[in-house]
């Protein structure tokens, strides 16, 4: 039965989760968006500066929020405008066509769907997270055009006499024009016969369903779940979930500092990217940080106290693959439940305390390797986060430690077993 | 010889390619050991001998192997209770049995 399902997983379930993972468009979004976190975090870390957690400092620096939100809005406040360049710039390459120029055209062709304001001009707002959804699929289509009119070699034929860089050079307009004419002619239908932009009718239609049920609880359970399960057959869960999800956790998170800046008492999301990387994967997916020190603390075995000494250090820092492979999580069932439960519990209980507005909702984009308590304290700019991190740890952690204890008590008699042995071999 | 190892974020191989510099020195053997991201694979695999991937890419063997192969380059996936152990001399040990192949 056991032997069954993993069959099942291997040969059935593999597959597929590897091919969502080789996607081209899907990995050209999680590349195009690894690309521009720098600058996200940047523009984080000038939010904490305009609104410092402790009242005194935020005193003194009151006069200067709008001065200092100037680096927010160039950074965090791009979103879409950096995105539409860097995910046309990561497809434009794993199709092996010029990179550069795909890029440049990518971020043309969202500037050109834009909606201006009545005096002709460009409006913030749609530079970042508003438009994120509508740069992404942007960047897809002018790279997909690109890379048809490459196939079918459609190019200016010109007569032999004219030099070969002067044909490329008209050859290069090809794209270019096609790209941004299309664009503009479908806008053009939409506005004339929908009297709504592009951008507004894929905000209605697609954005907005997408963030209410990425915002909500059981939208969270699904992406643990995913997670966890992708885990447990052996492949980055979180880097491929909450890459896939990045457009909707960072819109939502982005509404959050975009409640800050206009002052806001209770920001809107609950859920948003740093919700999952910060108060879920505490210690890395599965909130396994609280594992690490059962395995070094509350375990008897040889291995499992080796294991624990080899993935406490990185733990602190949200890595986990010695506990993943090394204990391991990977296709062991035993341990499939708290991997699955741990987060589970840990997000149900975050949520209810930022439901209940016992603790500040997250708002800020920190590394995700920020650890455990200072990472509550950070993405909140909350002390109360602290005090939840450690509720939801212990919580975690008595998930956890039965299961671990069965497969301690495992190796502890194979040990001793192995060690009897050897002892009959010494005096034999 | 020029190992390079790859996982997800080039992170936690960065831990194994420490253990492995170790057991390296300690075997006397000038190597360079590297780790980098996946997404870098592409553009760095040709400067190596043998690419080693972190477990948790197993689904990228497939491709990385048919783009390390048009470069001549040795690739594998990496035991994973050796990588589970940070295990450097294992490791160590299955680039040189994979170079020698």
């Amino acid at each position: 039965m056991k032997n069954k399902l993993f069959k099942i997983l291997e040969d059935k379930f593999l597959p597929v989760a590897g091919k969502v993972g080789e996607q081209r468009h899907l990995q050209a979004i999680r590349d195009g968006l690894i690309a521009i976190l720098p600058m996200l975090i940047i523009g984080s870390v000038a939010l904490i500066v305009a609104f410092p957690p402790i009242p005194f400092l935020a005193e003194l620096v009151a006069p200067y929020v709008d001065r200092i939100l100037m680096i927010q809005n160039a950074t965090f406040g791009l979103m879409a405008l950096l995105a539409s360049f860097t995910i046309s710039y990561s497809l434009s390459k794993k199709y092996s066509l010029p990179p550069l120029e795909s890029a440049l055209l990518g971020l043309s062709s969202f500037v050109l769907l834009v909606p201006l304001t009545e005096n002709g001009n460009l409006t913030l707002s749609w530079l970042g997270s508003d438009g994120l959804f509508i740069a992404i699929l942007v960047a897809l289509y002018s790279v997909e055009v690109q890379r048809f009119i490459v196939e079918k070699d459609i190019t200016i034929k010109m007569p032999k006499t004219v030099p070969p860089n002067v044909a490329r050079s008209f050859s290069a307009l090809i794209p270019v024009f096609i790209v941004l004419l299309s664009v503009w002619v479908f806008n053009q239908i939409s506005l004339t016969f929908a009297s709504i932009s592009i951008p507004e009718l894929i905000n209605n239609t697609v954005t907005a369903p997408l963030l209410l049920i990425g915002g909500t609880f059981p939208g969270v359970v699904v992406l643990i779940l995913a997670i966890s399960i992708f885990w447990f057959v052996g492949i980055h869960g979180s880097s491929l979930v909450i890459g896939t999800a990045g457009p909707v956790l960072l819109t939502l998170l982005d509404q959050n500092t975009n409640a800050l800046s206009a002052g806001a008492e209770v920001l809107p999301n609950i859920v948003n990217q740093p919700f999952l990387e910060i108060f879920i994967n505490m210690g890395g997916s599965g909130s396994t940080f609280v594992l690490a020190l059962l395995l070094v603390f509350a375990a008897k075995s040889k291995q499992f106290k080796a294991i624990g000494k080899t993935a406490i250090g990185p733990g602190l820092f949200n890595i986990n693959e010695p506990i993943i492979f090394g204990m391991p999580i990977v296709m062991n069932p035993v341990m499939l439940i708290p991997f699955i439960l741990a987060p589970l519990s840990a997000a149900a209980i975050t949520y209810a305390a930022m439901a209940l507005e016992l603790v500040a909702r997250p708002y800020t984009l920190i590394p995700w390797t920020t650890p455990p308590l200072i990472s509550g304290f950070l993405a909140t700019g909350d002390w109360r986060a602290i005090i939840l991190q450690i509720v939801t740890m212990t919580v975690a952690g008595l998930i956890y430690y039965p299961f671990m204890k069965i497969l301690d008590e495992k190796n502890l008699a194979d040990e001793k077993a192995a060690g009897e042995v050897e002892e009959e071999a010494a005096t034999a | 010889m020029k190992i390079l190892l790859v996982c997800n974020a080039g992170m936690s191989t960065s831990m194994l390619v420490e253990k492995m510099k170790d057991e390296a020195a300690n075997r006397d053997l000038d190597y360079e050991i590297k780790a980098e991201s996946c997404n870098n694979f592409e553009d760095v695999v040709e400067k190596y001998d043998v690419v080693l991937l972190g477990p948790q890419i197993k689904y990228k063997e497939k491709s990385f192997k048919k783009i390390a192969e048009e470069k001549n380059v040795a690739l594998d996936v990496v035991d994973s209770a050796a990588y589970g152990m940070v295990d450097g001399a294992k490791v160590l040990d299955q680039a040189l049995s994979l170079l020698n192949d």
